[in-house]
This record gives structure tokens, C-alpha cells and sequence, in this order.
């Protein structure tokens, strides 16, 4: 109890600010947040899965075995093989191609969207804090460009190039900077004209910096927020184009790809579709999720509150 | 790192700020407006000047132009700013990156919108500082503690660390005030620094200020509408109207009498403790809209001494006494007239 009738001694300050929140915090905040819970552990399965596809998946992804072509989920074939998803119209174990197939689409998605975010944003930024013929430049070209519709370039440009992981990349690329730039130049413009900025600028802060330091972490929240649902969208995408037969080239495995191959079967094998859409939809689903998450928390107000509820941190001295 | 002493044009015998002339003009829709129109003033090493008048009379957009932080296309600045013999206006950027934070430095009304709200106070403190001396993040944290240390903030070594939003306003004005401070500047610029703050507060900060002009031998310019902060705190002081200069000269000789209308009317709108509470006089009137002003002189349909040659041509600012000068063409006739009657 503090005696009021003393003024405060540095030593009363001190312990009110006593507490520190560490990484257990965090995770005790997690898990009482069973929503983001879900789909944080559902995205770090599938990274692990993606990372580790050669060491976990259980058989050979084009391992043919014509003897045990089309098994439901959960059958042993012939040769004494588990197989927890079944298997394809050629025999080839579903869950270790589903594996193969998730490093593929997840690390499209991921690519893509990590490259159009870098491009995207700098521009952006760049655009909006700069003004004058540059962001006019960049901005009549972010119109143009998404005016075209995407999936006609695509498959355009796929069919030219040809399918495969590095020209898919560079189509999402193309295709896909300009939603982070025209939010990074709005967000930047926002930011241009704020007291802080002018504040360091009145310190001697040169344009570079105020663009990275000062305008970047404040603009960041809502452009991870875009960049996990740029992640979603490219990995729908790729999918798209895989079903369509541009994307990733068999015997190569991915979700969409997958999908396609099974289409033919769904009347006798219905496991062929459903579990690369389920795969698809718990992905797209897991990272909306947490870019909702991600919003909250790189806000350090929002952050606090998010934390403060679930943490100990009030009931602390 | 440039120095400011390696800067064409520098000159230690010139003096610290010198204004010439200075005008602001925006373009708009109703024509050209003269947001400042013709300012001259000098600062000298230590001193504290103190700039007054209402909203709109050019206080700030003067002092913005002085350092470039007005863009340009809307903004027109023509005349002369010397930091140090360095000429200011329509500098290159890379003096004005150099001038602003080493040279002058300005604080801002709302300090709490002036901070980053997603940046270490601490980082925010050292920031340039670290950037001009090359120093690592360690020794930038440390020089941020010293620093806030020097505003008086209390338990800095543990605050170093917080986030703007865990400070109070009065807090994050030492911090915003910290931070003008990390490159030794020799001028700070204070845009209505108390303006946001309860009155207790207020004075902490002018305190704070007045100390730290007087210790470390800094040179404030502080803008405000606060008479009192002004007759406190200032050695000279700049009565600013409409985008001009109206009157000018030491704190104590101004306040004591006035020589134009608009200052002794500013005064004795002024409650007075010494004045039996009697009722506060009032200007009568609004400040004119600066796409048209009225002719001859600004302040002519508000000044109860009017006379028709105030309407012939704009009053210029004339010497009316030893280091003071009055844009009042009948300074003459009302003041001193008045003063040799008493």
C-alpha cells in the first residue's frame, strides 16, 4: 500500500513498471485464443510439413503401385501399405502428395506474395512520400495494370513462358505488386503529413529514413494484413492455374493440380477432390485468421490490450 | 558527417538567425495569399524571442519557412533566412538535412502526434544522432538516457524502452524537446509547446525551456499566444498581425508601453490581478481573411484610433524608440503624445 500522504519515492515508480512480459506471456496469450491457436498451428503444420515433406511423407509422391489404384482413406493395399488418405487413379499414395503438393502451392504463395510485396511497397512509399511525376508514373502504371484481367495475362504469359514454379512466381509478380502499392502510396500520403513525420523531418531526417524508419513500421499493420491475404489469394490462384493445366506440370504434385487429375474420378473416388480442397480451404481460411491477428497485434496499443486480457498482467502489482 | 561550420557561406561573426524580409505566400483558389509578408527579426546566441498573435497571423508558416518544411508548389517563399551566414531559403536539401536538428531544431504543439507511435522513445531521441555520428544502438540508448535525463524525466533508464503511449502529454513534450536537443542545436524553435497542456504542466515546460536556454547557452525562438508565457520567458518580443510585423522590441519595454493599437489591445485583454478584476477588454472585430485585407493599414477596422490616413497606403515598421520599432503610422499622436501627458 502506498502511503499517499509521502510523495512517491523513485523506488514506488519502479516497482509499478516492474513488469516485464516475455515470450511466455505470448504463449499463454495464444492459447487462450483459440481461433488464431487453430490457425497459427495449422499454418506452422503445414510449414513443417512443407520443410520436412522428404523425412515425413510416408511413400515415394510418384511411386506408382498399379495394384492398389483408388483406395479409399484409411485402406491397406495389397502389399501391406498404410494409406491414411487412399490413393489416386495410378496407385500413388494421396497424403504424401498432398505433403509434396502443399511445398509447392505454399511456397508459391509465399514467394509470390513476398515478392510483390517488396516491389509493391517500395514503390508505393516511395510515390506517396515523393509525390510529383514519380507517383504519377507508378500510379497510371498501377492502373493500367489492373485493368488487365489477371487470369487472361496468366495464362497468357504461362502458355508463352510455359508452366513451372519460376515463371508462375514471376506472373504472380507481375500480376500482383500493384494491390500493395496503391495501398502503400495511400497509407504513405496518410503518413507524409503527420505531425511526426514532420517532427523528424524538423530533426534532419533524410527522406530514405523517414520513408523506412518512420513511415514504414507505421503503415506495416495493415500491409501484413494484405500480405497474408496476398498469400491466401495466390495460393487460390496458383491452384486455378494448375486446375487449368498452366500452372505446375504433373508429374510435379500440386493442390490444384490435384483437384484437376481427381475431377475425372469424383463419381467413384471422392477423396481425390475433397482432400486438396479441404487442404486449400484450411489455408486460405488459417491465414485470414491470422492476418487478422497480425493486424491486431503489431499495433503496440492493440498489442497491450490483446495480451492484457489473457496474461496475468493486470492482476500483477 | 558534414559539419554545419563546412557549409558554404558559414560565418561565426555573423548573427545566429537573421530574417530578412521573409515572405509566404500560398496560391489558392481567391488569389495569393501572403500567409507572412515581409518578416524581419535577428536572434543572437542565448536569447529567447518570443513571436505573438492570434491564429493565422503567420507564427508558425514563418517559422515552418525558416527551416523548408513547407512544400513548395502550394508554398512561395521569397527573402532571406541566414543561419550562421547560411542562407536557408531555396537552399539544397543536403544543407537543410545538415541545418535542421545540428543547427536549428524545432519543437511542436501536439507532442503526442509528434512522436512516432511505433518507435522506442529512446530510439526516436537518438535517432539522428546516431545516424550523423555513425554510433551503434547501444551508445544511442545511453546518450537517450542522458538526454532525458536532462529534461527531467523521471526513472529514464527504465522509460528509455516505453512506447509513446505510455507517456502523458507533458512527458511526451520533455521527450519531443529531448529529441530537438540530441544534436546540440543552437537554435530551438518552440511551436506553441505549451498549447496542448493543462496549466501545471505548462509551466513545468517553460520552466524546463528557460533553464535550458540559460544553461546550455541556446537560443529560443517560441511562438505563442500566451502573453504571460511571453512576459515571462522572452527577452525581445515580435507582435505579429496579419502576416506582419506590427510591433517589435524588448520584452519589458513592450509590455510596459505599448506602441501600437493591436499590442495594447492584445495587453489589456490581459487579466490582471492589480486591476480590481474589472472587466477584460476585448478586441472588437475578427482577424481579416488574408485574401482581403483591408486597405491602408491590417488592423484599421478594428483599432479604436483609426483615422483616415490609415486607409492611404500600409504602414511600414518604423524605429519608435531605442531598439524597438511600430508599423503605427499615428504612434506619434496616441502613444507618445499620451505618455508625455502622464
Amino acid at each position: 500500500m502506498v502511503d499517499l500522504s509521502k510523495p512517491l519515492s523513485p523506488t514506488d515508480v519502479d516497482e509499478s513498471r516492474q513488469v516485464q512480459l516475455g515470450w511466455t506471456d505470448y504463449m499463454r496469450a495464444i492459447l487462450q485464443d483459440y481461433i488464431t491457436f487453430f490457425a497459427l498451428s495449422f499454418v506452422l503444420l503445414l510449414i513443417v510439413f512443407t520443410l520436412g515433406a522428404d523425412f515425413l511423407a510416408p511413400h515415394e509422391p510418384t511411386g506408382l503401385n498399379l495394384r492398389d489404384r483408388m483406395l479409399p482413406p484409411g485402406s491397406i493395399g495389397r502389399g501391406g501399405d498404410f494409406y491414411l488418405l487412399g490413393t489416386d487413379e495410378l496407385g500413388r499414395d494421396l497424403f504424401t502428395r498432398l505433403i509434396y503438393g502443399a511445398r509447392v502451392s505454399v511456397s508459391v504463395g509465399v514467394l509470390g506474395a513476398v515478392l510483390s510485396a517488396i516491389v509493391g511497397v517500395t514503390a508505393g512509399l516511395m510515390a506517396g512520400y515523393h509525390g510529383g511525376l514519380l507517383e504519377d508514373i507508378v500510379m497510371r502504371l498501377v492502373d493500367g495494370m489492373l485493368s488487365l484481367p489477371s487470369l487472361l495475362v496468366a495464362l497468357f504469359v504461362l502458355f508463352i513462358l510455359g508452366g513451372g514454379f519460376g515463371n508462375l512466381v514471376l506472373v504472380f509478380l507481375v500480376l500482383h505488386w500493384m494491390v500493395f502499392a496503391r495501398m502503400a502510396r495511400g497509407l504513405a500520403l496518410d503518413a507524409r503529413n503527420s505531425a511526426y513525420v514532420q517532427a523528424a523531418v524538423s530533426q534532419g531526417c533524410k527522406s530514405g529514413r523517414i520513408i523506412l524508419r518512420h513511415i514504414l513500421p507505421n503503415v506495416m499493420a495493415p500491409i501484413l494484413v494484405l500480405f497474408t491475404l496476398e498469400i491466401a489469394v495466390l495460393i487460390l490462384s496458383e491452384a486455378s492455374l494448375s486446375f487449368l493445366g498452366f500452372g505446375v506440370q504433373p508429374p510435379d504434385a500440386s493442390w490444384g493440380l490435384m483437384i484437376s487429375g481427381g475431377r475425372e474420378h469424383i463419381r467413384s473416388a471422392w477423396w481425390l477432390v475433397a482432400f486438396p480442397g479441404l487442404a486449400i480451404f484450411f489455408t486460405a481460411l488459417s491465414l485470414n485468421l491470422l492476418a487478422n491477428w497480425a493486424r491486431a497485434i503489431t499495433d503496440p496499443v492493440q498489442r497491450w490490450r490483446w495480451l492484457a486480457k489473457r496474461t496475468k498482467f493486470r492482476k500483477s502489482k | 558527417m558534414i559539419n554545419i561550420n563546412d557549409l558554404p557561406g558559414y560565418d561565426d561573426a555573423a548573427p545566429l538567425l537573421a530574417v530578412d524580409n521573409l515572405c509566404v505566400t500560398f496560391e489558392s483558389f481567391e488569389g495569393e495569399v501572403a500567409a507572412v509578408d515581409g518578416v524581419s527579426f535577428t536572434v543572437n546566441p542565448g536569447e529567447t524571442l518570443c513571436i505573438v498573435g492570434e491564429s493565422g497571423s503567420g507564427k508558425s508558416a514563418s517559422q515552418m519557412a525558416i527551416l523548408g518544411l513547407l512544400s513548395t508548389p502550394p508554398a512561395i517563399i521569397s527573402g532571406s533566412v541566414r543561419f550562421c551566414g547560411i542562407e536557408l531559403v531555396h537552399a539544397p536539401q543536403s544543407t537543410l538535412f545538415t541545418v535542421r536538428g545540428s543547427g536549428v531544431s524545432m519543437i511542436f504543439q501536439d507532442a503526442i502526434t509528434s512522436l512516432n507511435p511505433s518507435l522506442k522513445v529512446g530510439f526516436q531521441i537518438a535517432e539522428v544522432f546516431c545516424a550523423r555520428t555513425g554510433s551503434d544502438r547501444a551508445s544511442g540508448r545511453k546518450y537517450a538516457i542522458e538526454l532525458m535525463e536532462r529534461v527531467a524525466i523521471p526513472d529514464a533508464s527504465h522509460r528509455v524502452d516505453d512506447y509513446p503511449f505510455q507517456f502523458s502529454g507533458g512527458m511526451c513534450q520533455r521527450i519531443m524537446i529531448a529529441m530537438a536537443l540530441a544534436l546540440n542545436p543552437k537554435i530551438l524553435i518552440a511551436d506553441e509547446p505549451t498549447t496542448a497542456l493543462d496549466v501545471t504542466v505548462q509551466r513545468q515546460v517553460m520552466e524546463l525551456l528557460k533553464s535550458l536556454s540559460k544553461n546550455a547557452d541556446l537560443a529560443l525562438v517560441l511562438i505563442t499566444h500566451d502573453l504571460g508565457v511571453a512576459a515571462e520567458q522572452a527577452d525581445k518580443v515580435m507582435v505579429m498581425y496579419a502576416g506582419r510585423t506590427v510591433e517589435t522590441g524588448l520584452t519589458d519595454a513592450v509590455f510596459a508601453k505599448p506602441y501600437h493599437p493591436y499590442t495594447q489591445a492584445l495587453l489589456s485583454s490581459m487579466p490582471d490581478v492589480t486591476n480590481n478584476f474589472n472587466r477584460l477588454g476585448i478586441i472588437s472585430g475578427s482577424p481579416p481573411v488574408l485574401t482581403k485585407l483591408p486597405e491602408g493599414c491590417s488592423f484599421r477596422p478594428r483599432c479604436q484610433f483609426a483615422a483616415p490616413m490609415c486607409r492611404l497606403n500600409r504602414p511600414q515598421l518604423f524605429v519608435s524608440g531605442p531598439s524597438r520599432a511600430s508599423a503605427c503610422l499615428r504612434v506619434n499622436d496616441i502613444f507618445k503624445k499620451k505618455s508625455s501627458n502622464v
